[in-house]
């Protein structure tokens, strides 16, 4: 008599059920709060990098300066890609360009290449006068390093 | 509407009396078919005293099982028939000090009880209780409040005398006699006991101590005391038959129990089962959290590749101070008098500024504006030497300093640089 009481009365006890599926609604939650913010720098970076191939992204990085420069009365005296760098998840493609005009012309072309819509990254800029046409003062010659960024393969 | 009060009949092998207490008639027969008035009565049988054996014995302390034994081992060494033969009931009495307990048997013949259970199953009655008559005797005694007393009734010249000693039934005789009073006496010296008071049962005719109209068969209408204080006598088959149902009861009981028991055994397996399989096996519940688990240590990883590659971008791309900003924060500095020739920009490094003045103190006058400027720190005069310019003479110089902000971006920073940017600086033009 006393067996079957101590084991059919009911007796008070944590709804472990409850308690798992009040942790589990919060786990979801913040599975879904953790995949909208993932989601979102993942379009972040995606604005500000480049989605080409290497070849096809120095072609596309020459005629955005070209058009710089001629849109700023300069002369592309050189153009050239740089090493490939790869850290955090990007991949960091280097080119050097070396414009030539006036010291000015060549400071807003280094703005227009520092606008955020570039999605170029101006690494350093050497600015000398330029020798070969003595006969224009205040004629310089800039050397501009680049760097655009991709994603790694393995990222895209 | 069904009397209440029970037929009372006193039974024997060749004459059976059937009183009624409800209508106060009485019937006589030679069985009990013969006078039964109606069926479905309960009913109440006296064994005659001629045909009932009346004793009382000491007993020691024990269960009823062993009472019973000794009982039956004195009644077998007592009467001259068999143990199958005869069937006792009794009422265990006070306690008799160092023996036992006083205990009142009667006995009838078992032949003589499957007749009387014939004869009333026949007459479609309800035995209640069937028990030595004598007993009725003891009823009136006790109802009386006499605990030691003969009880006698004298009818139709015969003697019933039953002697009630410390309270219990010690003998009962019936003897035909035209002196009932001389038979009572005979029945002290008989049955070996002092002589005792007078307790005359319907019997007013007889010389008595006290007198009772009832006789001792309508005493015998209290079922609630012979209930409680009395027996019944059963035929062996009846007996048999309730022992039988009483072990098959048992045995039920037992079944009953062990289901019972197996019942619970598989409750508790299956709670425990119940639990392990709630704890253990992955039930809905627990495979959608290993599922959230998994998700958000997925998205988790590429939140944070993410991040750290917007850290890389931020530095790159939103500079706080930008390449063409320090470049025309070291040009406005300029003057006629001081003039650049070369300048060079790298992040993470020192710029490097070289020029052309007038004099020296041109170029204490750029380095001051310059090294005022918050946009750059830790500017100093690398060297100075002095020149011509055609035949002008000049002084060569070269300036260093750190610009503020001008993070490299091959490696991330730790904390998200500031949004706030220093303010572009606006190049004048030499016609300005």
């Amino acid at each position: 008599m006393a067996g079957s009481f101590a084991f059919l009365t009911p007796k008070p006890r944590p709804n472990s059920l409850a308690l798992a599926r009040r942790a589990l609604g919060k786990l979801q939650a913040s599975a879904t709060q953790t995949q909208s913010d993932a989601r979102k720098a993942e379009n972040d970076v995606r604005n500000r990098t480049w989605s080409l191939p290497p070849e096809e992204l120095g072609r596309r990085v020459m005629d955005d300066v070209g058009r710089i420069a001629e849109r700023r009365k300069l002369g592309v005296a050189n153009f050239q890609a740089g090493r490939t760098v790869e850290g955090a998840g990007l991949r960091q493609l280097a080119f050097s360009v070396t414009v030539e005009g006036a010291f000015l012309d060549v400071l807003d072309a280094v703005d227009d290449l520092e606008k955020s819509g570039s999605r170029l990254a101006v690494g350093n800029v050497s600015v000398a006068p330029e020798s070969a046409k003595a006969g224009e003062p205040g004629r310089v010659s800039a050397s501009i390093g680049l760097t655009a960024f991709t994603l790694r393969k393995e990222d895209e | 509407m069904k009397p209440s009060a029970p037929l009372l009949i006193e039974w024997t092998p060749t004459r059976v009396r059937i009183f009624d207490p409800v209508t106060g008639s009485t019937c006589e027969g030679a069985s009990v078919i013969d006078c039964v008035p109606e069926a479905g009565r309960d009913a109440v049988v006296a064994v005659g005293r001629r045909s009932a054996f009346v004793r009382t014995a000491v007993v020691p302390a024990g269960s009823l099982s062993t009472t019973e034994g000794v009982l039956a081992f004195q009644m077998a060494q007592t009467l001259p028939l068999g143990p199958t033969e005869v069937v006792f009931g009794y009422r265990l009495g006070e306690n008799v000090p160092g023996k036992g307990r006083r205990a009142a048997v009667g006995a009838v013949r078992a032949e003589s009880l499957t007749r009387i259970d014939a004869e009333t199953r026949a007459a479609g009655l309800r035995v209640r209780a069937v028990l030595p008559v004598a007993f009725g005797s003891w009823l009136a005694a006790r109802a009386a409040g006499l605990r030691d007393v003969a009880v006698a009734a004298y009818a139709n010249g015969v003697l019933d005398v039953d002697l009630v000693k410390e309270g219990e039934l010690v003998a009962s005789r019936s003897v035909p006699t035209e002196d009932p009073l001389d038979e009572i006496e005979r029945s002290f010296a008989v049955m070996e006991v002092a002589p005792l008071p007078t307790l005359a049962l319907a019997s007013p005719e007889l010389s008595a101590a006290r007198h009772e109209a009832r006789s001792a068969l309508e005493h015998l209408a209290d079922l609630p005391t012979i209930d409680r204080l009395l027996f019944t006598l059963e035929p062996p088959a009846r007996r048999a038959a309730r022992a039988a149902r009483r072990e098959r009861w048992k045995s039920h009981r037992a079944l009953v129990a062990a289901l019972g028991a197996v019942a619970l055994g598989a409750y508790a397996i299956g709670t425990r089962a119940r639990v392990a399989k709630v704890s253990t096996k992955p039930t809905g519940v627990f495979v959608d959290a290993a599922r959230a688990r998994a998700s958000q240590t997925e998205a988790q990883a590429r939140l944070d590749r993410a991040t750290q590659a917007n850290r890389v971008l931020d530095v790159a791309l939103r500079p706080p101070q930008t390449a063409g900003d320090i470049l025309r924060a070291v040009a406005n500095a300029t003057s006629a008098e001081a003039w650049l020739t070369s300048l060079s920009v790298t992040r993470g490094a020192p710029i490097a500024v070289t020029g052309l003045a007038l004099h020296g103190s041109d170029v204490s006058r750029l380095l001051a504006v310059v090294a005022g400027d918050p946009r750059f720190k830790e500017m100093r005069v690398l060297s100075t030497s002095k020149g011509l310019v055609g035949t002008t003479p000049v002084v060569q110089f070269t300036l260093a300093g750190i610009p503020v902000g001008t993070l490299p971006f091959d490696r991330p920073t730790k904390k998200r640089p500031t949004k706030e940017k220093k303010a572009p600086v606006k190049a004048q033009r030499p016609d300005q």
